[in-house]
């Protein structure tokens, strides 16, 4: 297992998967949680893992749209392309997710539990040229 | 022993495909509750083509082989729930994929990471399990009612795609086809 925290965050995304059409409300609520448990799994991933920091940063970037947490997402984003080692696999998708956000924040965030998403950010800066 | 496949040239029959409503216990990319409902949704797209259990013909760069499958009769509750077809047969078609490629290559789910539309799942040799730096994408595409030549297509598609892809890394593709009770398996380097 990759780590403790991806591995909540697989369990809590895939509880949220079960609930879409059912109970639309709970399953933002669990997207939301999976997004700051990927968050801090991406934290814990050494800088020389490229691939695997790019898999779970599309992952956070997915679970915060599908929160439908698209003001997160705005601040968000523009964070997780800085790092420098993002394949461009990585790159489009999250250039993507973000753009939708971009497009769907029209309005206040209609998850209220962003503020912890900021404190475990740990990107490759890109080089200084 | 042996089966004659749709060509009359003989295959192997090997052993039976892992047991698909627990295949979470050796794949530590599923949990149990998603690993139950895909289990579940295969059941009901194979049954509404074939009686369990059935023999499914597989190929790859693996010789041609046929496995048994077996799943419970679907009750009416779940046939009600997978009623979205397409839901049901992508699900079903992870399902099935995850247990072939276990059973051909001793590959399992370490992680299931979510992308915009769904998620993607990674897979990779046991004790191989603490990164996705080497893990195999696991690209599935399902189709319910399929003859040969449409899931070979299929296939040819979803290799072309993934080869022109930007950096994912290597993957393995697989076409689950229902009504044929196939599985076609590929593997795709992405050199760039």
């Amino acid at each position: 297992m990759i780590n403790p925290e991806h591995e909540q965050a697989q369990k809590l995304s895939s509880r949220a998967a079960l609930l879409k059409g059912s109970n639309e409300e709970e399953a933002r609520r669990l997207f939301a949680r999976a997004a700051r448990m990927e968050l801090q799994a991406l934290g814990k991933i050494p800088t020389d893992k490229a691939r695997t920091r790019g898999i779970l940063s599309v992952s956070f970037a997915a679970l915060l749209i599908k929160a439908e947490d698209y003001r997160a997402a705005r601040k968000e984003l523009p964070r997780l392309l800085e790092d420098a080692s993002l394949s461009p696999s990585s790159r489009r998708q999250i250039e993507d997710l973000l753009e939708e956000a971009r497009q769907r924040d029209h309005g206040p965030s209609r998850i209220d539990k962003t503020a912890d998403l900021q404190p475990s950010m740990h990107v490759a800066r890109k080089p200084k040229s | 022993m042996t089966r004659k496949n749709d060509d009359g040239l003989a295959v192997p029959f090997k052993e039976p495909l892992p047991e698909l409503s627990e295949l979470h216990v050796r794949h530590p990319g599923l949990t149990i509750h998603i690993c139950r409902a895909y289990a579940e949704a295969a059941g009901v797209c194979l049954a509404r083509h074939h009686t369990s259990p059935v023999e499914m013909s597989l190929t790859g760069p693996f010789s041609p082989c046929r496995r048994q499958v077996s799943w419970p009769d679907p009750t009416r509750r779940a046939i009600r729930a997978w009623g979205n077809r397409d839901d049901a047969t992508r699900d079903g078609a992870y399902s099935l994929s995850l247990a072939a490629v276990e059973a051909e290559y001793g590959l399992t789910a370490i992680a299931r990471a979510d992308t915009r539309t769904g998620a993607d799942f990674y897979v990779a040799p046991h004790g191989e399990h603490e990164d996705l730096e080497n893990a195999y994408r696991l690209e599935v595409s399902g189709l319910d009612r399929t003859g040969e030549s449409r899931l070979q297509s299929r296939l040819r598609r979803k290799i072309t795609q993934v080869a022109e892809g930007d950096g994912s890394g290597p993957s393995l593709v697989v076409v689950v086809g229902f009504s044929a009770g196939r599985i076609a398996m590929a593997e795709v380097e992405d050199e760039k």
